[in-house]
């Protein structure tokens, strides 16, 4: 299994890939920073795709919102969701 | 199930003629359905677009998949005792993506518009759709809308 480092760099290149940002790389993604508002500057139709994202990849289904409103505060706690929940 | 355009215009605020799509068949409410829509030479658009051509704007098939998808995800408060606040009352259609297109739906043809929904979170969904003439695919893209 992947540790958390390689994982976070995954789920960076992930975002950048899925959402396609164009102007962001991963590794302007600091693990801290907020993914949403001021931070990454995601939206609520990047966070759906974020959920279509995550199952394709890891077999996660996120469906609860506040669930979604927990993990994607920053690529640590996605990170720390994705390490426990994944299922492949 | 089936439902008929006195209930699509019970459930999505579309009118004629802007409201593409004559019934619902197959539905499973939040999950899938079908619509259909029957292209006839009253049609507004036929004889207006590429007139020679006879052809429904192929603009128009992506509209009547969010049209589909909206009563899919709104259409459950029709049902005995359904709670009205749990469906949304309004759509907004926020993106489309990953279109194509593959064919045209002409006069006398029937089309049939088949939306899945992908996922939702909150007040978002994703529709996967797919448009049909007979077995011949015409269309297919994703499609994202907030609701209220």
């Amino acid at each position: 299994m992947e540790d958390k480092k390689a994982l976070a760099e995954r789920l960076k290149k992930l975002i950048v890939e899925s959402l396609g940002i164009e102007d962001v790389t991963p590794d302007d993604i600091k693990d801290d920073d907020p993914l949403f508002g001021d931070g990454l500057g995601l939206d609520s139709i990047d966070a759906l795709e974020l959920v279509v994202a995550l199952e394709k990849e890891f077999g996660i289904v996120i469906a609860d919102e506040e669930v979604g409103k927990k993990i994607f505060v920053s690529i640590n706690t996605l990170a720390d969701f994705v390490a426990k929940e994944r299922k492949m | 199930m089936r439902f008929s355009k006195n209930d699509i215009i019970a459930v999505i605020p579309h009118r004629p003629p802007v409201l593409l799509i004559d019934e619902i068949q197959d539905v499973q409410f939040r999950k899938r359905g079908v619509g259909v829509r029957r292209i006839t030479a009253d049609d507004d658009f036929i004889g207006t677009y590429l007139p020679p051509e006879g052809i429904m704007p192929r603009t128009l098939l992506i509209e009547a998949l969010a049209q589909t998808a909206a009563f899919v995800a709104a259409g459950g408060k029709l049902m005995p005792g359904a709670e009205q606040g749990d469906y949304p009352t309004i759509g907004y259609l926020v993106r489309i993506a990953d279109v194509f297109f593959s064919g045209d739906a002409r006069q006398g043809d029937t089309i049939r518009l088949f939306v899945d929904l992908v996922s939702s979170l909150g007040a978002v969904y994703k529709f996967a759709g797919v448009v049909r003439v007979g077995d011949i695919e015409i269309c297919r893209g994703n499609l994202t809308f907030s609701v209220a």
